[in-house]
């Protein structure tokens, strides 16, 4: 399989703290990825550096091919890599003065620059697929936190893009409202594109990832199938995690 | 007769031929401003190397003098400004052409970017970051998210602080006589020197501004209301309806299915 994402030594430190230590990383194309790990591992910071949301401070990027020096990413790396990445936040972030339509149409419009009446086709059919169609004129205020990550992913997917990243994106919604995100995402990995999802639904990871890694203290412990990983993971730090994750959804269940 | 009534309402018509005056030098002070305050917003945000100490010697300076001196020192400081280029630099500018309404409009306008471009400050850094990381991370310039995300939002959070400069500046021009403009104030001062009724034509003037400043909070609120989409109803659906528990159930319900 081709390689999408392949990260050789990425750092990261934040003042004295370094929060990413050399992060070696493949992702296959048409893999998604499973990105777990404590509170503070990491893994945020993980996300936004290959969005360059963060900047790293060392370290290699490659992304489908066109490799980005952290280092030293020019203002065309830092483009390539936002146009072809697309990020899935915990809190949605949505556009607050645009309606669902208009925040799926924006990137269309602004970034890829189509016609209004295409962009506006794409972004109705993309939210239909997201159940939304019939919500197209409403704004963030008038969704659920479930409709508005929906819209949030259906944004992220106007644009196509090679790599879609997702923090914790069901971590701020109700329990009624998780089973409708996670099913557009499990529809969305299906169609074959490329993931990356931090997630502590241990379940829904086990069931959709094709590769997981674990991060501790800015480096990966352990990396292999969701069955490797979480059922029998080789280091102490790995196994501690998993109980106390396991214990904490035997107690929400 | 000690106080004519009748006089202050007939002289209105009168004064209010000078209202385009006013309006036009607070509406053209007010585009300046707002344009130099988003700069000095933009320098302080950004941290600007030599701009920043600059901009902050600007606001500080401007916002500890009384705006009848700024008026005073601009009429006399640009002819000199101009007078010094053209002994110096060899520029061959009329120092007496200009035309008064310059000396008024840069002075109102340097006097309002001071307070203007705090509030545009405040109002910018107030917007959601995780909209700009958002924007970002699809692709959009700092440019492109700074017109379509940022500023639509800065906006709404700035415009009751603008809308009271605006009403201010609207006030201010009635200083601008010092540059000898002739506004509704400077007009209205010379019909009352023919008649000497002065208290009767200030009467009709604060009755003028205070209609004026009232039409505009109102245009205000409504244009505030409407920069607030939002918080309109959409096709039929009252703005609280959105949300509810029901609807959620619902649409994840045919999401389930449909998935
Ligand atoms: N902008 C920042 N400035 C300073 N420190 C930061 C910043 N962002 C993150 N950190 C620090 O970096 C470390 C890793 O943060 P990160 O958000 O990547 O963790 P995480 O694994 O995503 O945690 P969580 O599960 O709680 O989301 C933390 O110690 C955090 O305090
Ligand atoms: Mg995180």
């Amino acid at each position: 399989m081709n390689s999408m994402i392949r990260l050789r030594g990425l750092r990261k430190r934040f003042d004295h703290i370094e929060v990413l230590k050399g992060i070696d990383l493949d992702v296959a194309e048409g893999e998604v990825l499973g990105v777990i790990g404590a509170s503070g591992s990491g893994k945020s910071t993980l996300l936004r550096c290959l969005d360059f949301l963060e900047v790293p401070d060392a370290g290699e990027i490659t992304l489908d091919g066109r490799a980005v020096d952290a280092a030293h990413a020019t203002k065309a790396d830092v483009r390539y890599l936002r146009r072809h990445t697309a990020m899935v936040f915990q809190l949605f972030h949505l556009f607050t003065y645009k309606t669902a339509l208009e925040n799926v149409m924006e990137g269309l419009v602004t970034v890829q620059k189509l016609d209004k009446v295409t962009a506006e086709a794409v972004s109705r059919d993309l939210l239909d697929r997201v159940g939304l169609g019939d919500r197209v004129d409403h704004f963030p205020s008038q969704l659920s936190g479930g409709q508005q990550q929906r819209v949030a992913i259906a944004r992220s997917l106007a644009l196509n893009p090679k790599v879609m990243l997702l923090d914790e994106p069901t971590s701020a919604l109700d329990p009624e409202s998780i089973a409708g995100v996670l099913a557009v995402i499990r529809d969305v990995a299906a169609e074959g594109r490329t993931m990356v999802i931090v997630s502590h639904e241990m379940n829904f990871i086990s069931d959709i990832a094709d590769q997981v890694v674990f991060l501790n203290d800015g480096e990966i412990l352990e990396r292999g199938t969701p069955a490797q990983v979480l059922g029998a993971p080789a280091t102490e730090r790995a196994r501690q995690f998993l109980a106390r994750a396991n214990l904490t959804l035997s107690r929400a269940a | 007769m000690l106080f004519d009534f009748g006089l202050v309402f007939r002289q209105i018509p009168k004064i209010l031929k000078y209202l385009p005056v006013t309006l036009e030098i607070a509406v053209a002070a007010m585009a300046f401003s707002l344009i130099l305050g988003f700069l000095v917003a933009l320098i302080k945000i950004k941290r600007v190397r030599v701009l920043t100490p600059l901009a902050g010697f600007y606001v500080s300076f401007t916002r500890g003098t009384p705006i009848l001196v700024q008026l005073y020192a601009t009429y006399y400081g640009i002819p000199f400004f101009l007078q010094f280029c053209n002994a110096k630099l060899g520029t061959d500018w009329n120092v007496n052409g200009v035309p008064p309404i310059v000396f008024a409009l840069v002075a109102l306008a340097l006097n309002d970017a001071a307070y203007s471009s705090e509030a545009i400050r405040a109002a910018i850094v107030a917007v959601d970051r995780g909209q700009v990381e958002a924007a970002h991370s699809i692709g959009m310039t700092t440019w492109q998210t700074l017109r379509r995300v940022v500023i639509p939002e800065a906006l709404v959070i700035a415009l009751p602080s603008l809308g009271n400069a605006f009403i201010g500046m609207i006030k201010g021009t009635s200083l601008v006589f010092v540059c000898a403009v002739v506004d509704m104030t400077a007009a209205g001062r010379m019909l009352a020197a023919r008649n000497f009724r002065y208290f009767e034509m200030y009467v009709s003037l604060a009755i003028i501004y205070w209609v004026i400043t009232l039409v505009v909070a109102r245009l205000l609120v409504v244009w505030e209301r409407r920069l607030r989409r939002d918080a309109r109803g959409v096709k039929g659906l009252a703005p609280t309806e959105g949300g509810t528990r029901d609807e959620l159930d619902d649409s994840t319900a045919r999401l389930t299915q449909k998935v």
